[in-house]
């Protein structure tokens, strides 16, 4: 399969830094694998004046970032791999989304009318940890990343398309233990892809 | 009142900056001292640094680069976010402030053994956000369940002194707005901020 991972994190030591390399090597030579590593490319967050002006004219929208969707138009499946920070993405995962899911890449937009245009994705990982517990999270303020991912993203992809969203929720006061299970388990979702 | 507004759009010519602009002047308009942060106009840089994640939980030491902003925030009394939604949440750079700026030590105190955070900026008495979505209201609510208002409105009010007043104003369904409609909404808007 062709498999697009795309990775935020700051810190090569980290955990998420970590699981990075476990995808990785879990996805080993069966696939074609392109890995996007936001922060080592300097990826700007930041959606510009310029972007936003021609942000409709599917015509130019996607030159500033023609690499990245080449690259989602490619795939056929996209891991993310990323920590969750003050209950939503990384600023630098959500530039991604914010200045590479636009019209003519991820959809066609007609008066109301939205079409998803990502068919070519049918296998959609996340890879993620949180800082806080499962209730606090969920409960308290309704996993933002969460449904960015298993609900957004999906929606443009395949019709059929399987989403997998593994956390390690409570990192703050995770274990040996408690890390070293969540990393096999994603190494094992990552294998059987 | 002391007011700090954080804004987040990237075109003056927007929507978004139009409210923005009627958020200041109906701030002043009412007596509001205000300090007004435009990210953009700063060229804020939203991704957290590895030398910043490497300092994060330490108190004091993580606020090297960011000391303007913290003083700005401890020296608020009420905080206004006015930016667009997208993607079901704020935009990058906002989403950025927030990654780099609202660190343990200033938005929240966290316990040893992961028990209720502990609040950090206790000095805002009144908050409120002024956004937009592409979206209408029926598909935010019911389908997405709004999880970009629980994150700014139920998220942040634990930060905050305990009796916070808070108010969030959504233009719903901006894709296909009318004139009518968003003048309406910006009527709300400076009813709001006349009060405030």
């Amino acid at each position: 399969m062709r498999v697009l991972v795309i990775f935020a994190h700051p810190v090569e030591t980290s955990f998420a830094a970590a699981l990075h390399t476990t995808v990785l090597e879990s996805l080993g030579t069966r696939h074609d694998v392109r890995d996007v590593d936001l922060y080592a490319e300097d990826f700007d967050p930041r959606l510009t004046r310029a972007e936003r002006l021609v942000y409709h004219d599917t015509d130019v929208n996607q030159a500033p970032v023609a690499r990245y969707v080449e690259l989602l138009r490619w795939a056929e499946a996209v891991v993310f791999c990323f920590p969750v920070w003050c209950f939503g993405l990384p600023a630098i995962l959500k530039g991604f989304f914010d200045r590479v899911m636009m019209p003519g890449v991820a959809f066609d937009i007609d008066g109301a009318l939205v079409t998803p245009k990502l068919q070519n994705i049918r296998r959609v990982v996340a890879v993620t940890t949180y800082g806080r517990d499962l209730w606090r999270v969920k409960i308290g303020v309704g996993d933002l990343p969460k449904r960015q991912i298993t609900r957004y993203f999906r929606w443009f992809c395949a019709k059929d398309a399987k989403v997998t969203y593994l956390a390690h929720y409570h990192m703050n006061v995770s274990t040996p233990d408690s890390r070293s299970a969540y990393q096999q388990r994603v190494a094992r979702v990552i294998r059987a892809l | 009142m002391r007011v700090h507004v954080i804004y987040a759009h990237p075109r003056s010519d927007s929507f978004n900056s139009a409210l923005h602009d009627i958020v200041l002047a109906a701030l002043r308009n009412a007596g509001h001292e205000v300090d007004d942060l435009d990210l953009y106009a700063e060229n804020f840089q939203p991704a957290l640094t590895a030398d910043e994640r490497g300092a994060y939980h330490t108190v004091g030491g993580n606020l090297a680069g960011i000391e303007s902003y913290v003083a700005r925030l401890r020296a608020a009394q009420a905080l206004v976010i006015s930016a667009p939604t997208w993607w079901y949440g704020m935009p990058a750079i906002l989403k950025g402030y927030f990654d780099r700026v609202w660190v343990p030590g200033v938005a929240f105190h966290l316990q040893r053994h992961g028990g209720a955070i502990i609040p950090g900026l206790t000095n805002i008495r009144k908050y409120a956000v002024v956004t937009t979505t592409g979206s209408p209201w029926w598909f935010m609510r019911l389908y997405m369940r709004d999880p970009g208002k629980r994150v700014l409105m139920r998220g942040m009010r634990r930060l905050f002194a305990p009796d916070v007043a808070m108010h969030y104003l959504c233009h719903y369904g901006t894709d296909v707005s009318t004139l009518q409609h968003r003048q309406r909404f910006i009527a709300r808007v400076k009813a709001t901020f006349a009060a405030f």
